[in-house]
Parts: C-alpha cells; sequence; structure tokens
C-alpha cells in the first residue's frame, strides 16, 4: 500500500471517529450544563449554565425545525440549543413563563 | 430550498409522485370499521432546515392517543391535534392497521414500560420504539429503524391503508373520518 493509499484509508477511518468523537462531546457537554436547569430558574441563571441560546421561539413565531410542539401558555419563550452535529437533530429546549422563570425542559432527541 | 426538503422528505416517507397522494387523498374507507379496534403509524418527513434528516414516526392505538417518543409530546395526547401540528411542519404518512382489542392492550402495556416521552436516542430511536410496540402487539415488522423505511414496511400489512398528508393540509376526509376512535378516553 502506498502513501496516497494509506492516507486515504486514514481518512476514511478518521472522519468518521472525528465526527462521532465530537459529536459525543457536544452530547456530553449539553447534558451535563442541562441537568443544572431546574424549574423555576430565572433567563439569567439558564443562561449562566447553558450560554447564549441558538435560537429563540415565541408562541407567534414557531420554529419548524426543532419539531416539537407549540410553545403554549404558560410558555411564552422557548430557548433551543442544538447540538449542530447530530443527524436526528438532538436538542435541549428551556421553556419561560411570562416572568422570565423556567416551567419546562425537553431533550428533543427525535424531531 | 423548501422543493429539495419536501422533495427529500417524500423520498424517505417512500412517496415519489403526486398520483400516489391523490390515490389516497379522496378514499372513502368504506371497508374501515369506525368503531372497531385499530392502530395508526404517523410518518412525518424531514422538517425544511432540520437538523434531522431521518423524519419522525410514532404510533397510535384505538381510544389511547398518541405516542410519539423524542419530539416531547405528551405519550397519549390526542391524535388529530397532533397530526395538525405536525401538518405545520412536514409531509406526513399515516398507515391504518387493523388490529385486535388484545393487540391494542399489548401495545399499551409496552408503552407503560416506556414512560419518558423523550427516552429515546439514536438506536432506540422513534422508529425502533414504534417497531417494539407493534411487534409487542404482534403485528409483525422487519424493524426497519428509520421511519421511512418503517411506513413503507407497514404499508405492506394485509389490510393496512395508507393516507397522505401534504404539509400545510389538508387532512384527507377518510382519516378524519376515522380519526376520533383513536382520541384518549
Amino acid at each position: 500500500m502506498n502513501t496516497a493509499s494509506k492516507l486515504i484509508v486514514g481518512a476514511i477511518v478518521l472522519i468518521p471517529v472525528l465526527y462521532l468523537g465530537s459529536c459525543g462531546v457536544i452530547t456530553h457537554q449539553h447534558e451535563k450544563s442541562f441537568a443544572q436547569v431546574h424549574d423555576g430558574d430565572t433567563e439569567a441563571q439558564v443562561i449562566q449554565v447553558m450560554g447564549e441560546p441558538t435560537d429563540r421561539e415565541t408562541p407567534s413565531n414557531r420554529l419548524a425545525k426543532y419539531g416539537a410542539p407549540e410553545c403554549q401558555a404558560p410558555c411564552v419563550q422557548r430557548l433551543w440549543y442544538p447540538n449542530k452535529l447530530s443527524l436526528a437533530g438532538e436538542a435541549w429546549s428551556v421553556e419561560l413563563d411570562g416572568a422570565g422563570r423556567v416551567v419546562h425542559t425537553a431533550h428533543i432527541t427525535s424531531p | 430550498m423548501k422543493t429539495r426538503s419536501v422533495a427529500l422528505g417524500l423520498l424517505f416517507l417512500g412517496l415519489g409522485s403526486a398520483a400516489h397522494a391523490s390515490y389516497v387523498g379522496g378514499n372513502p374507507l368504506n371497508s374501515i370499521d369506525p368503531t372497531g379496534t385499530n392502530q395508526l403509524v404517523i410518518a412525518g418527513g424531514q422538517i425544511n432546515g432540520s437538523y434531522n434528516v431521518f423524519g419522525h414516526v410514532g404510533n397510535a392505538v384505538t381510544g389511547a392517543g398518541v405516542f410519539s417518543y423524542g419530539n416531547d409530546t405528551n405519550l397519549g395526547s390526542g391524535v388529530q391535534s397532533y397530526i395538525t401540528s405536525q401538518m405545520a411542519l412536514r409531509n406526513q404518512v399515516v398507515t391504518f392497521i387493523p388490529t385486535s382489542p388484545a393487540q391494542d392492550q399489548a401495545a399499551l402495556a409496552f408503552y407503560a414500560l416506556h414512560p419518558g416521552r423523550n427516552s429515546v436516542g439514536y438506536f432506540d430511536n422513534c422508529a425502533a420504539r414504534t417497531n417494539q410496540a407493534l411487534n409487542a402487539a404482534g403485528v409483525p415488522t422487519q424493524d426497519i429503524p428509520f421511519p421511512g423505511g418503517l411506513s413503507r414496511d407497514v404499508g405492506s400489512i394485509p389490510g393496512s391503508q395508507q393516507f397522505f398528508i401534504p404539509q400545510g393540509g389538508p387532512i384527507p376526509q377518510g382519516l378524519l373520518n376515522i380519526l376520533p376512535g383513536f382520541e384518549p378516553h
């Protein structure tokens, strides 16, 4: 096997490993942070733990790409944290009520 | 982009032409007993802009509502409201499967063992969970772990009938006629 062939075979093996590893790391990091979010927390506390959300959803602006049911009362805003490497659409959501408190959390695994 | 997404969704659902949709669209379903016990397999195609390229699938049981794991839907929630909610997002294929009361009870017993509505992952995914419930009920499947493949699979079960619901609707009248039987009591 010449050098070029070895590089190609190496890349074929390495790329999936890197992809799965990276995807797994993102899942693990979000899971770890998500476990610290509880009902009653403030938006500021959520952002401190989870970081700035990728998307913000409201009842009048449903974000179809996440495939979840509508954000309905008491939910007035839903914060989204997707795993952008996941082919299955894995994402974490945090719903806030009118007072800016967490009322529901979800780990979406199959939107 | 939307056209591509719809085409992909149709591909995953195994629906390559509008002719199929027209075939099921106006079916009066005279052969279906709306008071009998049956199940539905509700498969959705890819959502435009979604990270999920596989689509989604769930199951509904007579008198017990819909069981859709992984998208934060309450287990046993209303079937028509679920289909309507999903209809805003994607194309769907709903497969009607005739079953017996014992089969439905077996499926519900399986679901009782899996109370977490988002308790699925990459391999034990929404399609795998639906397959498992159908198998628990004695409905044979090929255990295809993808929504589109499962939808095609159950479409070949003797006595089954399929309805295509385009994104934005409408829900075919034949399906509307039987949905009340699947709403949770």
